[in-house]
């Protein structure tokens, strides 16, 4: 499994990366509809971060033994053993905000409207993720080792 | 019977015990576990979705039967009723027959119990905590002919429980000695913002006040009633008693196994006798926010204790440097978190950074010491709480940040350099 590493000089911190992580994840895949009409509305699952002159883009780091996995009370956070990703399966999620609490990086977001968490997923592992895709500065790369 | 580790208890602390034995031993020793409780292996902190009707009995399944199947573990139900730490054996009693089991490790992964404090009229209810599936069960036969509920201990628990029998359409009254309610682990201006949303959803809150005296009756024309301290009376056909829960240590006190408020055990979750282990809601830790030893019954504590028993047990050393409180809250849709040492009051030494945005409903305290953050309120806000509790367990210098954290929130951009590029690493 790759991970997708910041390049922190070359991000400009446009925020790109969240507007087709939100896109990748909305139900219609569809920009304009993604943002304006999709209810409940899709949420990004990359942050931005911008304190000038530095900017970057972080996500999950699919920790190995993620903190995520040990603390989340239902069992909806977990350790895919296939891949080594850590991934999220809202239909066991009740909101109770206990991952964000231990995530280091802060990288869980809240769908208030779901009541779940949303998480990077690796664009499920098929092939580059979103962010990486459509980064127009190469700020983002997805590899497998730091 | 022999088997090489024994586990008493099948909850947060002994799934998390068995993975990490079969992380590392690849399924060779034999694992037995002894649960009373049926079915083994639920999450405790799911039973107010379960009473409410959100979840089934197999969701509230945190590993589900497979589980056990797939990790080589000898499930036993019955109940432990006796352990004999020098010959290394214990008497399992369960339906029919009494079984003798021998082992090579032991874990205690007993739990809790909740707390009952003596009532004038208690003893006549038949049924009065929420601390197991059984509770929760017999609690929703009963609501049909129930329509208002009385819930004595403003804790997680009582508030959970609250909130579930909101969305069930009863009416409820809880009440709370002191003068707010999760005294432990909010301030005033929290709980304040929580009681509030509470009492719109319909919740009545009686802090200041407890319980003097309970008058049950099974006669329906003859109401029951619990009676406060000051005389009042609140009419009420279920009365809950959730004031927390104290570890569940008779069985290995008995033993001879050391406890003190839990049962004392060292960095590798030993306890004073050398093979037998403990974890959980069983145990003291140290606390490193309050700089003392006390139980900390929280899931992910759970987790993490038993984690750090079963690697020790399988032979692999790893330690765990203390805990602390920490507590993730969603109730009536007030998104709180809360960790460590959130109320210093006067105590010398400690610093307070706080602000509250009532329009936006947000509030954000940071408690500090030696320019180290010793605990956090956050309220609203809470997206940033992982990267203050990392910096807190790291024990990071926040000279520079600590003054945007309640105000502006906190990225990883705001960190210093170092610890920036580590994060970013991972
Ligand atoms: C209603 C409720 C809500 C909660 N909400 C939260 C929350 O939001 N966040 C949070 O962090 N924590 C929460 N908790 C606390 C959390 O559930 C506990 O910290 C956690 O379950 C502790 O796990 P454990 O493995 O130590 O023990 P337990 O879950 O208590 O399990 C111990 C098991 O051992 C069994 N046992 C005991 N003695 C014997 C014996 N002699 N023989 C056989 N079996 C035995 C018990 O019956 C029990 O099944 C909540 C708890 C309750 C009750
Ligand atoms: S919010 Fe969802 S994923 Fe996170 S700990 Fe709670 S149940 Fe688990």
């Amino acid at each position: 499994m790759g991970k997708v590493y910041v390049v922190e000089e070359a991000c400009m911190g446009c925020g790109l990366c969240e507007v087709y992580c939100l896109v990748q994840h909305s139900s219609s895949r569809d920009i304009l509809k993604a943002y304006k009409r999709e209810r409940p509305r899709p949420i990004s699952r990359v942050r931005r971060e911008v304190a000038h002159p530095l900017s970057f883009a972080i996500q999950c780091r699919h920790c190995t033994e993620a903190p995520c996995v040990d603390a989340c009370l239902t069992g909806a956070m977990y350790l895919d053993e296939d891949t080594g990703a850590v991934l999220h399966d809202p239909s066991r999620c009740v909101g109770c905000w206990t991952c964000i609490m231990v995530c280091p990086v802060g990288a869980l977001n809240m769908d208030l409207e779901n009541r779940v968490v949303a998480k990077c997923d690796l664009c499920s592992l098929s092939g580059e993720p979103a962010c990486v895709a459509n980064c127009p500065n190469g700020a983002l790369e997805y590899r497998e080792e730091p | 019977m022999k088997t090489h580790h024994l586990i008493i208890g099948a909850s947060a602390g002994a799934i998390s015990a068995i993975e990490a034995i079969r992380s590392i031993d690849g399924g060779r020793a034999s694992i037995t576990v002894i649960s009373d409780e049926r079915p083994a292996g639920y999450s405790k902190p799911m039973l107010p979705e379960f009473l409410a009707g959100e979840v089934d009995i197999k969701g509230i399944l945190f590993r589900d039967e497979a589980f056990w199947r797939r990790n080589k573990v000898r499930l036993i139900y019955g109940r432990v009723s006796e352990l004999d730490l020098d010959c290394r054996k214990a008497k399992v009693s369960g339906n029919p027959s009494i079984l003798e089991l021998e082992y090579e490790r032991l874990l205690v992964a007993t739990g809790g119990k909740p707390i009952i404090s003596q009532i004038e009229g208690l003893e006549n209810v038949e049924k009065y905590t929420f601390t197991t599936l059984g509770d929760a069960e017999g609690l929703a036969n009963r609501l049909p002919e129930t329509s208002n509920v009385a819930v004595i201990g403003g804790g997680l628990i009582g508030v959970g429980l609250s909130e579930a029998l909101i969305k069930l359409g009863k009416r409820v009254v809880l009440i709370e000695l002191k003068p707010h309610i999760l005294s432990q682990v909010l301030d005033e201006k929290a709980s304040g913002i929580l009681e509030d949303r509470m009492r719109r959803a319909g919740v009545e809150i009686r802090t200041g006040h407890t319980v003097a005296r309970v008058h049950w009756r099974s006669h329906p024309e003859k109401p029951s009633y619990a009676e406060l301290d000051d005389g009042d009376r609140i009419p009420c056909q279920q009365i809950i008693m959730a004031i927390g829960v104290t570890p569940n240590v008779e069985l290995a006190s008995k033993a001879g196994v050391e406890t003190g408020k839990g049962i004392i055990v060292n960095e590798r979750m030993e306890t004073s006798i050398p093979g037998v282990y403990a974890c959980g809601d069983a145990v003291e830790l140290y606390d490193f926010a309050h700089e003392g030893r006390r139980p900390l019954p929280l899931w992910p504590v759970a987790r993490w204790t038993g984690k750090t028993a079963g690697y020790n047990m399988a032979g692999s050393s790893r330690e765990l440097q203390g805990a602390t409180s920490m507590s993730a809250m969603k109730y009536f849709g007030v998104p709180i978190v809360s960790v460590g040492h959130v109320n210093p009051g006067s105590q010398d030494g400690y610093e307070v950074e706080a602000y509250l945005d009532p329009a936006r409903r947000v509030y954000r305290k940071i408690v500090i010491k030696d320019e180290r953050i010793a605990g956090f309120i956050l309220l609203g806000e809470i997206c940033d709480a992982g990267i203050m509790y990392y910096l807190m367990r790291s024990r990071v210098d926040v000279r520079r940040i600590k003054g945007r954290i309640p105000t502006r929130g906190l990225g990883l951009a705001h960190l210093p350099r170092r610890v920036r590029k580590e994060l970013l690493r991972r």
